[in-house]
Parts: C-alpha cells; sequence; structure tokens
C-alpha cells in the first residue's frame, strides 16, 4: 500500500521532468552521493564476515545480529563523509557496531516497529553455521553445535562490555591495541576486562561435561 | 610474586603483552605453583575453544539486500529508509525506486506542502537560470523546485521525507 502511493507521484515526476536537463550543481551532488555509496557498499562487502561474526557472536542470534547490523549501517552511512579512505574500514564500522550493540542492550526496553510475526515471515531463507571442516561425519557435526551453542550461551551471560572484549578479542584475533582503538578505550581496560570476561567464562563453561576435552 | 597477584597477570602472560621484568615473575612462579599452572591452562582452553569457533553464516539475501542500495540512495536519506527498512512489505526490492519516488515526489507535494518556503528561497539568479530552461512558473514545475532545494542548499531530504506515504 506504501508502494503503490509511489506510482501516481513517479509518473507524474516523469512527466514533469520531460524536456528538462539537470542542472550541474545536482548532477555533482547525485554522483557524490552515488559514489560514496558505492564505495560504502564495497567496503561493507569485503568485511561481511567479520561483521556479520562479531555481531552474532555479540547478540547471540542471527535476528538480532541483522538488527544490529542494520542499524548501524544507517548510522555508519551518515558518518561515512568523516571516513578517512584508506584507514581501516573494519575497526571504523566495528567502533559504531560495539557501542550500538551496548548501548541497545542496555535500552533493552526496545521499541519495535513490526511485530514478532511480521518480522520471522519477512526473513526467508536459513542463517546456518560454518564450520572450518566441512567433511566430517554428521556425529561430530551433532556435537559441534551443541557445543557451540554452550559456549555462545555462555558469552550471553557476560555483562555487554566484557563480551564485546572477548568476542573481538578471542574469537576475531584483534589485538589490544585494535580493541582500544575500537572501543575508545585504555589499554589497560581492555586488558582488564578480557582478563574477567575470560574467568567469567571459565567459571560458566567448567559444569559442562561436553567441554571437559578443553576445559578442565 | 603471591597466587592473587600472579593470577591477575595471567590473561596478560598468555597473550604475551607482559613486559618482560613481569613476565619473568609469572615465569618463575609458574614453575613451582602447580594451581596457577592449571589457571594458566584453563585460560588458554577458553581462548583454544572460542579461536575454533565456527562462523556464522547470514541467511541468503541479506547483504544482497542490504548493499544493492549503497549506490543509488543518497545518504542525507537514512531516516527515512530506517523507517522502510523495518516495513517488510516494501524490504529491499522496492526500497530504490520508492527511495528514487521520495526524491522526486517531495518536488511534487512540496508545491503543495512546502510552497511557502520555496517562494523565499527562489533567488534572482535562480529565476534566470531557470528561464534559461524554459521554466516560467517555477512554483509550479515539480523539476524547477527540485533545482531550487539544491541550490539554496536546504536539506529538504532531513525533512521527516516518511510523510510522503501518509498523504495518500
Ligand atoms: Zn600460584
Amino acid at each position: 500500500m506504501l508502494w503503490n502511493s509511489f506510482i501516481p507521484l513517479f509518473a507524474s515526476t516523469i512527466d514533469g521532468y520531460r524536456g528538462r536537463e539537470a542542472s550541474i550543481p545536482e548532477v555533482q551532488e547525485t554522483l557524490l552521493q552515488q559514489e560514496q555509496g558505492l564505495l560504502f557498499g564495497d567496503l561493507l562487502r569485503r568485511e561481511q564476515k567479520k561483521i556479520y561474526r562479531v555481531a552474532y557472536r555479540m547478540t547471540g542470534n542471527h535476528d538480532d545480529a541483522e538488527d544490529l547490523i542494520q542499524e548501524t549501517v544507517l548510522d555508519a552511512l551518515k558518518s561515512f563523509p568523516y571516513f578517512q579512505p584508506g584507514t581501516h574500514f573494519d575497526r571504523w564500522f566495528l567502533r559504531i557496531l560495539t557501542n550500538n550493540f551496548i548501548d541497545q542492550t542496555r535500552r533493552r526496553a526496545k521499541v519495535r516497529f513490526i511485530s514478532i510475526d511480521q518480522q520471522t515471515a519477512s526473513r526467508q531463507g536459513a542463517a546456518g553455521m560454518e564450520f572450518p571442516d566441512s567433511t566430517r561425519d554428521p556425529q561430530q557435526v551433532v556435537e559441534d553445535e551443541i557445543m557451540d551453542e554452550g559456549i555462545q550461551e555462555a558469552l550471553n551471560r557476560l555483562p555487554e562490555e566484557f563480551r564485546a572484549v572477548v568476542v573481538l578479542s578471542d574469537i576475531e584475533g584483534c589485538s589490544y591495541e585494535d580493541i582500544s582503538q575500537i572501543l575508545r578505550c585504555p589499554i589497560g581496560t581492555v586488558r582488564s576486562r578480557l582478563h574477567r570476561g575470560r574467568n567469567q567464562l571459565i567459571k560458566l563453561l567448567r559444569g559442562h561435561e561436553y567441554l571437559g576435552r578443553d576445559v578442565k | 610474586m603471591r597466587c592473587g597477584k600472579v593470577r591477575h597477570q595471567l590473561s596478560g602472560y598468555m597473550d604475551g603483552v607482559l613486559e618482560l621484568k613481569r613476565c619473568l615473575k609469572v615465569d618463575e612462579h609458574l614453575q613451582r605453583c602447580s594451581h596457577c599452572r592449571l589457571a594458566l591452562e584453563d585460560l588458554r582452553a577458553v581462548k583454544r575453544l572460542l579461536n575454533r569457533a565456527p562462523s556464522p553464516i547470514a541467511r541468503a539475501g541479506f547483504w544482497d539486500g542490504l548493499c544493492s542500495q549503497m549506490g543509488r540512495r543518497p545518504p542525507a536519506l537514512s531516516r527515512s529508509f530506517r523507517e522502510l527498512l523495518r516495513l517488510p512489505q516494501v524490504r529491499i526490492p522496492a526500497l530504490a525506486a520508492g527511495a528514487i519516488a521520495i526524491v522526486f515526489g517531495i518536488a511534487v507535494l512540496g508545491s503543495s506542502l512546502l510552497g511557502g518556503r520555496e517562494k523565499q528561497l527562489l533567488s534572482a539568479p535562480m529565476l534566470s537560470d531557470l528561464a534559461r530552461y524554459g521554466v516560467s512558473q517555477p512554483l509550479n514545475d515539480p523539476g524547477a523546485l527540485n533545482y531550487i532545494h539544491a541550490q539554496s542548499n536546504m536539506s529538504s531530504l532531513d525533512s521527516p521525507v516518511v510523510f510522503v506515504s501518509d498523504n495518500q
């Protein structure tokens, strides 16, 4: 219904434009915006795996990961004119994403624009997991999936600040310097959050028998 | 060094970020303390577990949908884009055309809703510019209104464009 309302507008606009050239500033502005949009899209595409992994591990599920990324894309587009080409796009984007994540979880009473039903219906196609070794026996796959659920559950129980640091360090392999840039906090803070986050994880995971082979 | 102090540094020790002096002290303590050695093993195990965790994969079409808009939608439209993204019935395929329609449609609607503003913004150089394109009544011409917006740098796109949809 929303879309239908555009059609008459669009048609009348085309009539209005017939026989008129666009002015140079108009064209320049449009080209600049297009160029920026394309560049942003390219950079996003290049880092999409990493971005999705971080969003998923921080939020703990696919739906919230999608929401977080969409929200971050909108915020990042707004500040993209201030992004310095040649610097690390992934760090820049992850900074906005992590801030959004921490903000989001703080104001948990999220107002949703659409109901859960509509949301599920609009999200077609299955999300999934990519295990490093694709040719394993099915039994192993099931075990690994259960194990991963356990790890994610434990991650979900960490305070956001700890979770963000642990995900960036131990899942993404970011250095302390990278993390301090992403979170804009001193390296000492990174070190202590990481230390406390990992120790909380050890406590949470110790009870799981299936983790016995890795955590004593 | 006492166990408590060593435990506090084990994480950094494992990551190799301790300064040499501290590192040697932790080393020395680990030689003779099995409890701290076990704590270090736990830390290594957790780090290994997370490092080996599988990569989540987005549903098919998620990135395509998100990125297909990039080259076409002006960043200034992001606010209305945010609203559109939340509406499943117009999600990805309609968005490109929708964004274009909003940009052009603002001019059409503008003539009735924003007419007063354009009149104020219309300057003499603009009028002569428009005359060269054969536009004698710019306030009735959607193209001309768009031009006036662009020229006067009026951020018409930042105004709540979403009202376009309520108007029908
Ligand atoms: Zn000790």
